[in-house]
């Protein structure tokens, strides 16, 4: 009882002190980049009384280490600022962009599921047979292609040649139900066709293991249906690592829509990020990679310490 | 308004006649003659290509004109057609001797918050521009400025030197008066929350997609604006927005790209031109140690090929071989144009530089823009005209936007791709003139700057004229920067769009939309 | 520990075989095959790629660099793969294209896995504090978002190949370091590991004798899968405007480039992404095979 406690009080000293780490490292990393975020904000023609007042407001003459202080007081406090360049507050801005990034990456968990559990579970019922084949030569061929490629060989099908889907853009929900959803399709495609590799695999490596043992063996001797047997009996055990690591890779995509954003021009956290660094919009950049990576490890802590009360055989096989 | 009205002839007598010859009906402010009766309401909805950052009155006149005028209007506006200086937002802006201007403002105008729009108002917003923690791009044009309310709806201007060409000042970065009081009040957040006396209200602002405008009602201009709504619409891509048009998505295009025009003017939209002054270039960077050498500058423009640059990336621009483009009544090409391609020429040079520094070969680092694909492509065909000279290594430096902007600023280069574009010539003056405050150059050239300080200190058109025919003949000689496109802004929209009055920007063409209408 | 769960993740193991029922015997011999011989079709292709980075200069090809005025040509007996927007020959910038992808995934991943390898060989075998604090900084690395990192990373040092190979290995030493704490802590259980600590060897000994041998198995499985995904890296960062600079041909960079004109010349698309493809598919397969004939347990 005692250790189990010890243990988790140890979990979320763990997690501050990786939070803090990481604000630390985006401090250092964003310093070593050439310039800082008035260049972005100077005019061509800056007067000298104008770069002086610059510097000024917005700090820069300090030693890092009195900035990096500023700054987390403020965020402590629920501050944000305000980005350099537009005015609008930090907190703000990614308040309506987090939307866009986080249906994305829910989305595509949910498709990649709605797709690797069927044809994992079938694959392992009959390992083998023509979907099992079928099913692991099309992820061997969709895991060789970067996300990237196939986002734009997706544009160029069904965009460019068949006319069917949008190009590019984004139409918030409450504007028009029907064109958002378009716009989604290519998007949440292309990032779900990486996951569902995933989760095929997993799910098809847990259901054989399962099908082997004995409850299902003697649910089979008592006549069942093979459906029931496989979605009730079997299915249900070997979801498990499924269902956490979904939990996982959601974490993941939340921080990196990026790319896909990026091919497809949606108004997401990534592509507000990318644009923070090229125009020096440095308190964005920390505050997206500070909420990305509590996100991200408060998700797998969560995990780590419910996935033993879910699947009794981890307890045993421990690493730590 | 005499003197300098026929100073910038040029411009738009070249416009008026590409107007004339794509056949379309430009309104001009009474409402398009030959268009029929304006009428009221509706919804026009213009794209541009990128998201304006703040709706600030000091910043937004010079970043995003035409996102900007609709909220503020403009204290003065330029007309393409009568060629001269009207008064917009104020009523008149005159001098006697060119060093002492008086600014006349119009009785009860209001802002939407029922501030007066006055000389104190004015001011306010001018002061503002001028203190230097409001980092606002518009101060340089202040330097050497001073301005005192007379009364209430006068404004005295003094400047150091007599300059003509000051209204500009008054068409771009000064054009734009926001409500005193809303500024006030708005603190962080003016950039948010314009108010402004112009045609138009801010009604909505989704950033990366589009601001929507509704009419102002308590606008001084009797019955405008006609349209209902306005919307600006930010669509990246320059094929999108023209599927856009095409689609009826939007009902105005705004596009730089010479093909774009051909085809739209093919399909048989209306196509409205603004040529530009200026363009993108090489610039070199006078001052530096190596570049400084006028013989191995020479020797690079020599083999700067515009025709090849232009094949490849634009197809359908002519190439340049002077600063100012053929037709502009300010080019006599007499009086020099950018050095002609000769290879062997060019190696002469290039060797008689190496005999002179006693080198044996030499490195110009050429910065440029990175992840952008069109100017990568030509920064590699620069490199591989540049390398046509055996012994010169061209490297290329690709960088961000915002680190390309600091060096140019800060003048940490040899070579970079810069530019300068205007749709009036005195921006040349701040680019040119060897104390410009835009010349990241380091170009001094005597010449230049007596003649460019005469197209401000003189009233006489012709003299203005001939003063800029010098200027540029010398700058397309020396080719400090050596451009590689004339550039042009263009409008295009169907037929059901009426009383588009044109307006030339930093950037391309806009409208003023209060006096445009739908059918 | 969160390593529980992204074992599982990062192992996605090769499906457990059942004792198999002698009617499906056949099915699973046929599957093997199969295997073996897309794992061949894979060490083909990357030698190829390999043989091609390494003698481009030699190879009777083009200038990539040499701009002419066929402008997006199609292919064409002077131009085997046709010409790109500014008329550069697209096999030749393929082929000197590989030496970028080339160079960053077998260059990051080798650096990754030196780093990564000595790490968690340390913390898998001196267990206690070294192992906190190489979870700490594994921990670290991957809650710092990848793509950020990078991009940030690329601006703020100059952008260059250098610079690529640097930032990608260090994404890449965490999942190295897991897998051979992991292997080392299965192994350092064993008896010729006790009997040689018995004889009182010294921890490095032991280490580099006895256990790296081990280790280096599932390790190098792990390693061709690495290099497939940093080849994608690099393709991403190119994409995004943040990989090698012009004029150097990189696959991602021509792709990013061809983007441009993907409605009328689909070509300088569908080209390097089939290689991209290939590129990919094979050190997947290569490390499938690799990790078929290492074995299941490994992978925990």
């Amino acid at each position: 009882m005692v250790s189990a406690l010890r243990r988790r009080a140890g979990s979320v000293a763990r997690f501050v002190l990786l939070v803090f780490l990481v604000t630390v490292a985006t401090f250092l990393l964003l310093e070593l980049i050439p310039g800082s975020p008035i260049d972005a904000l100077l005019p061509q023609d800056a007067t000298p009384e104008q770069i002086a007042a610059a510097r000024e407001q917005y700090g820069l003459d300090q030693p890092i280490w009195a900035r990096y202080l500023t700054w987390i007081s403020s965020v402590l406090q629920g501050d944000f600022g305000r980005s350099y360049q537009t005015g609008l507050s930090v907190a703000e801005q990614i308040a309506e962009r987090a939307p866009v990034s986080l249906e994305l990456a829910f989305l595509a968990v949910f498709v990649a599921l709605a797709i690797s559990i069927p044809v994992g579970v079938w694959s392992a019922y009959r390992p083998g047979g023509l979907i099992d084949r079928v099913s692991t030569f099309v992820i061997s061929a969709t895991l060789a292609t970067p996300a990237f490629v196939l986002g734009i060989l997706l544009v160029y099908v069904f965009a460019v040649q068949m006319k069917i889907l949008p190009l590019l853009g984004w139409t918030p929900f409450s504007e028009d139900p029907v064109e958002h959803i378009q716009r989604l399709v290519l998007p949440v495609l292309t990032l779900a066709a990486g996951e569902c590799v995933l989760f095929t695999r997993l799910l098809k490596g847990d259901m054989m293991a399962t099908l082997q043992q004995d409850h299902v063996l003697s649910a089979r001797a008592r006549g069942l249906p093979t459906w029931r047997i496989l979605l009730r009996h079997a299915l249900r055990q070997s979801s498990f690592s499924l269902v956490t690591v979904s939990g996982v890779v959601i974490g993941r995509l939340i921080g990196g829509t990026v790319l896909v954003e990026a091919i497809f021009s949606l108004p997401g956290m990534g592509t507000l990020v990318i644009n923070a660094i090229h125009s020096r919009d440095y308190l964005i950049v920390q505050a997206v990679v500070l909420l990305t990576a509590v996100l991200y490890l408060l998700i797998n802590t969560l995990v780590d310490l419910t996935y033993p009360l879910l699947d009794p055989r981890v307890r045993k096989v421990r690493t730590s | 308004m005499k003197g300098w009205r026929r100073a910038v002839r040029a411009t738009a007598l070249l416009s008026a006649a590409v107007m004339a010859v794509a056949g379309c009906g430009s309104g001009g402010d009474d409402g398009g003659s030959s268009n029929g009766e304006p009428k009221r309401g509706g919804r026009l909805v213009y794209a541009v290509n990128v998201e304006m950052a703040t709706f600030d009155p000091a910043f937004c006149a010079v970043q995003s004109f035409d996102r900007c005028s609709p909220l503020f209007g403009t204290l003065l506006r330029y007309d393409l057609e009568r060629k001269e200086f009207v008064g917009q937002m104020a009523e008149s802006f005159t001098t006697e001797d060119g060093k002492t201007w008086t600014l006349k403002l119009r009785p009860n105008v209001k802002f939407t918050d029922g501030t007066p729009f006055n000389a104190e108002a004015v001011v306010f917003n001018w002061d503002r521009i001028r203190d230097p923690k409001t980092l606002s791009p518009a101060a340089a044009v202040t330097v050497g400025m001073g301005w005192e309310a007379v009364d209430d709806l006068t404004v005295k201007v003094t400047l150091e030197k007599p300059n003509y060409q000051l209204p500009w000042a008054l068409v771009r970065g000064l054009s734009a008066i926001g409500s005193p009081t809303a500024i006030k009040a708005a603190g962080e957040g003016v950039g948010n929350n314009p108010v402004g006396a112009g045609p138009f209200k801010l009604k909505k602002w989704t950033r990366n997609s589009q601001i929507e405008y509704e009419r102002n009602p308590d606008y001084f201009e009797e019955g405008l604006p006609y349209l209902d709504e306005l919307v600006v619409k930010v669509i990246g891509p320059d094929d999108q927005r023209l599927n856009a048009l095409r689609s009826g998505e939007i009902d105005v295009d705004w596009s730089l790209l010479t093909k774009d025009a051909k085809a739209m003017e093919a399909e048989g939209y209306n196509v409205l031109r603004v040529p530009l002054i200026g363009g993108t270039g090489l610039q070199f960077n006078l001052a530096d140690p190596v570049m400084k050498d006028e013989g191995l500058r020479k020797a690079m423009a020599m083999v700067f090929d515009s025709a090849q640059i232009n094949n490849a990336v634009y197809p359908g621009d002519p190439p340049v071989d002077h600063f100012l483009p053929p037709g502009a009544p300010e080019r006599d090409d007499s009086l020099g144009k950018f050095p002609e391609k000769n290879l062997e020429e060019a190696q002469r040079l290039f060797d008689d530089y190496l005999r002179r520094t006693g080198k044996t070969s030499e490195t110009v680092t050429f910065t440029c823009y990175a992840g952008i694909p069109a100017l990568e492509q030509v920064a590699q065909l620069l490199q591989s005209q540049m390398q046509q000279i055996k012994g010169l290594t061209f490297k290329i430096e690709a960088v961000d936007g915002a680190t390309l902007s600091t060096r140019s600023r800060k003048r940490e280069f040899q070579t970079i791709m810069g530019a300068t574009l205007s749709q009036e010539m005195d921006r040349l003056y701040d680019v040119f003139h060897s104390k410009g405050s835009l010349n990241v150059m380091s170009y001094a050239n005597p010449v230049v700057d007596e003649a460019l300080e005469l197209t401000r200190s003189s009233n006489d058109p012709e003299e203005v004229r001939k003063a800029y025919a010098k200027a540029v003949g010398e700058i397309s000689k020396d080719a400090p920067l050596r451009t590689w496109r004339y550039q042009y802004g263009h409008l295009y929209f169907d037929d059901d769009v009426k009383g588009v009055v044109l307006a030339g920007t930093n950037s391309g063409a806009s409208a003023y939309w209060q006096y445009a209408w739908k059918d | 520990m969160t390593e529980t769960v992204r074992e599982r993740v990062d192992a996605a193991p090769a499906p457990q075989r059942p004792t198999a029922s002698p009617e499906r015997e056949p099915a699973q011999k046929k599957r093997r095959k199969r295997r073996d011989i897309g794992a061949a079709f894979g060490a083909v292709w990357i030698g190829l790629v390999v043989l091609g980075a390494i003698t481009a200069d030699w190879l009777p090809l083009r200038d990539p660099n040499e701009v002419t005025d066929v402008f997006a040509g199609p292919p064409s007996g002077e131009f085997l793969f046709g010409t790109d927007a500014i008329g550069r020959d697209v096999l030749s910038r393929i082929v000197f294209g590989a030496r970028i992808s080339m160079a960053v995934a077998i260059g990051a991943t080798s650096i990754a896995m030196i780093i990564g390898v000595a790490l968690g060989m340390c913390a898998g075998y001196f267990r206690g504090k070294v192992d906190a604090v190489l979870s700490l900084i594994v921990n670290f690395v991957l809650a710092f978002p990848p793509l950020i990192f990078l991009i940030a990373l690329v601006t703020a040092l100059e952008p260059g190949l250098l610079t690529l190979v640097v930032a990608l290995a260090l994404i890449g030493v965490p999942n190295f370091a897991r897998v051979a704490r992991a292997n080392t802590i299965a192994f350092a259980d064993r008896e010729f590991v006790t009997a040689a600590k018995a004889l009182g060897a010294r921890p490095l000994r032991i280490l580099t004798r006895e256990l790296l041998v081990n280790v280096m198995l599932p390790v190098m499985s792990l390693a061709l899968v690495v290099m497939a995904t940093l080849v994608v890296a690099e393709g991403s960062l190119s994409f995004l405007g943040v990989g090698v600079p012009p004029p150097a041909p990189s696959w991602g960079g021509m792709l990013a480039a061809g983007r441009e004109s993907l409605s009328e010349h689909p070509l300088l698309v569908l080209i390097p992404a089939l290689f991209f493809f290939l590129t990919v598919f094979s050190f997947n397969r290569l490390g499938d095979w690799a990790r078929g004939r290492v074995g299941r347990e490994s992978s925990i």
